[in-house]
């Protein structure tokens, strides 16, 4: 559980067996960034970065078919309404914010605790206004609503907030530095996973708590909803200080990378404990196949042979179990 | 010897639900690459079209009135005999040596101008010099943007390059999009080559030539800069 996994943590339906692909392609499309940057093309990198994690997260919900029929209206209320967001949050904070060589005039109560606060809330509307579906009543579907909203709003904040960089001269006048391409990393590809993560830990934290699937067995004070805004919230405010005081560019990138592994984790015990939570309920029904392992096995909520959560599973290829099959 | 223990039985890929793989590995592959390429062709394109038309415009094509000095006081050169004429409302000079000096914008964005002179008549080394006396750690991922068109400094014609980069604060605070110019003119054996590094702001190419947001100000010292033997 303790892994420090993009494709695992965000992609949690996909079988195990099918997860290669995925990490194959994620690193394809890093090696693609760091090509690209290393050719001059700064503004192609800076679109690939931005694109990679939204681009496989869409094939992710059309592999797995997390929603379902559904995805037609889901879509737009998470990786629409999040990049709609994203534009307008970078365009309006573009122009309330004035900057000067010594920094924004707004200061580092602006800069470092505001937009992030701000931003975070953003990311978290588009998954609220699917709250009330009864269809959508699991842990895992907050956390896949959250993922989708945070990777649009990031997406579109990016391009529309470097949108000054990527108008200048398609090829740049010298190579770009190694600091250039930790900074596009940390732009587009840490800032993604970071808001994936903290939103995610929100909203299936909040999904466990609305839809009142918890039965209290395997709860924490650190699990609980709180908790987890507090941490969403703290993690965003804290790299928002950062980015603001620390001055060196490869530092900052390594202080996100730290928060975005650390987040990763939290992420993993989160829906580890929801999943538990869910399944508490010993349940055991008729014989089926689990996705996971490929044996038959009693329907429960975990599987017996492997482990795997069912609900794990895409809903439309779940046997049913227990009482609210 | 017999196991006691119970296996469960397999089930074949085809008869498990949610196991079949929908995209085989070179169609997800192929997917993947072609939706990634066609964001970034389609979104690169985009800002390659409708990028800021800042290459036509010079300083001297911006506000219709500039600022005038009302009671300027000046840096000389004890080296080379140039003359800076500013503004001590706007500007605040410091770093001062023989050959040059600075000139911090105290209004607006923040602006720095920095005079440098030399012998000789290589207008195009005293540009790259300014541009290597750049710091990368202060102004990072410099792209150029442009040959500065007219490049004049006091009236004498010369060349220079825009460039857009970000302003990191060494002191702290948070990166800022900034315009670079860096331009050179010779007269006579001596060069001037001069710096100015200003907040930038692509809100309007007419009033705020080549992105700065103080430019009116910046040009200032710039146009007025006189010559040794001129008056």
């Amino acid at each position: 559980m303790l892994r420090i996994a993009v494709i695992s943590t965000f992609f949690p339906h996909l079988p195990r067996r099918h997860a290669h692909l995925f990490r194959e392609t994620f690193t394809i499309g890093l090696l693609v960034v760091v090509l690209l940057a290393a050719l001059r093309l700064y503004a192609p990198a800076l679109i690939a970065a931005a694109a990679l994690l939204p681009i496989l997260y869409v094939l992710y919900l059309y592999e797995v078919e997390v929603w379902e029929t559904d995805s037609v209206s889901v879509l737009p209320a998470t990786l629409g309404l999040g990049a709609a967001l994203g534009v307008g949050y970078s365009l309006g904070f573009g122009q309330v914010v004035t900057v000067g060589l010594g920094g924004p005039r707004q200061g580092a109560a602006f800069s470092g605790v505001l937009l992030p606060v701000v931003s975070q809330l953003l990311m978290i509307v588009g998954p609220l206004l699917l709250l009330g579906r009864v269809r959508f009543d699991e842990a895992l579907d907050g956390l896949s609503f959250g993922i989708t909203s945070a990777l649009g709003f990031t997406f579109a904040s990016v391009i529309a907030g470097y949108w000054h960089t990527l108008t200048a001269p398609l090829f740049g006048s010298g190579s770009i530095s190694t600091e250039q391409i930790a900074g596009i990393a940390r732009a587009a590809i840490l800032a993604g996973v970071v808001n994936a993560a903290t939103t995610g830990i929100v909203t299936s934290s909040l999904w466990l708590r609305r839809h009142g699937r918890s039965r209290k067995r395997h709860d924490h004070v650190l699990l609980r909803l709180p908790a987890a805004v507090v941490i969403a919230f703290g993690f965003q405010i804290a790299l928002g200080i950062v980015t603001y005081f620390v001055t060196s560019l490869l530092l900052v990138v390594i202080l996100w990378a730290i928060a975005a592994a650390a987040l990763l984790v939290w992420v993993r015990i989160t829906v580890h404990h929801a999943l538990l939570e869910e399944g508490a309920e010993h349940v055991i029904g008729e014989a089926s196949a689990c996705p996971e392992c490929h044996l038959l096995v009693p329907t429960m909520y975990f599987c017996p042979a492997c482990g795997a959560a069912r609900s794990a599973v895409p809903k439309h290829s779940r046997p049913p179990i227990g009482a609210r099959a | 010897m017999t196991s006691l223990s119970y296996s469960y039985p397999v089930v074949g890929a085809g008869s498990v639900p949610g196991a079949r793989q929908k995209l085989p590995h070179t169609r997800f592959l192929a997917i993947a690459g072609v939706g990634l390429g066609v964001l970034v062709i389609v979104i690169t394109a985009v800002v390659v079209l409708v990028k800021p038309g800042v290459q036509s415009c010079h300083f001297t094509c911006g506000p219709d009135v500039g600022p005038r000095l009302v009671s300027p006081t000046s840096f000389t050169s004890s080296e080379f005999g140039y003359k800076v004429e500013y503004d001590s409302g706007y500007f605040k000079q410091s770093n001062a040596t023989k050959s040059g000096a600075e000139f911090d914008l105290t209004i607006g964005g923040g602006g720095i101008l920095v005079f440098k002179a030399e012998s000789g008549s290589d207008v195009n080394g005293a540009v790259d010099s300014l541009v290597n006396s750049i710091s990368s750690n202060e102004i990072q991922n410099l792209q150029e943007i442009e040959p500065v068109p007219g490049a004049e400094i006091g009236e004498v014609e010369g060349s220079g390059t825009a460039f857009s980069g970000t302003f990191v604060p060494q002191g702290g605070g948070q990166t800022v999009p900034v315009s670079v110019v860096a331009m050179a003119a010779s007269s006579h054996g001596l060069t001037i080559g001069v710096l100015a590094i200003d907040p930038q702001d692509l809100s309007s190419v007419q009033t705020l030539p080549l992105g700065f947001a103080d430019g009116a100000f910046l040009d200032a010292p710039i146009t007025d800069t006189i010559w040794p033997g001129q008056s």
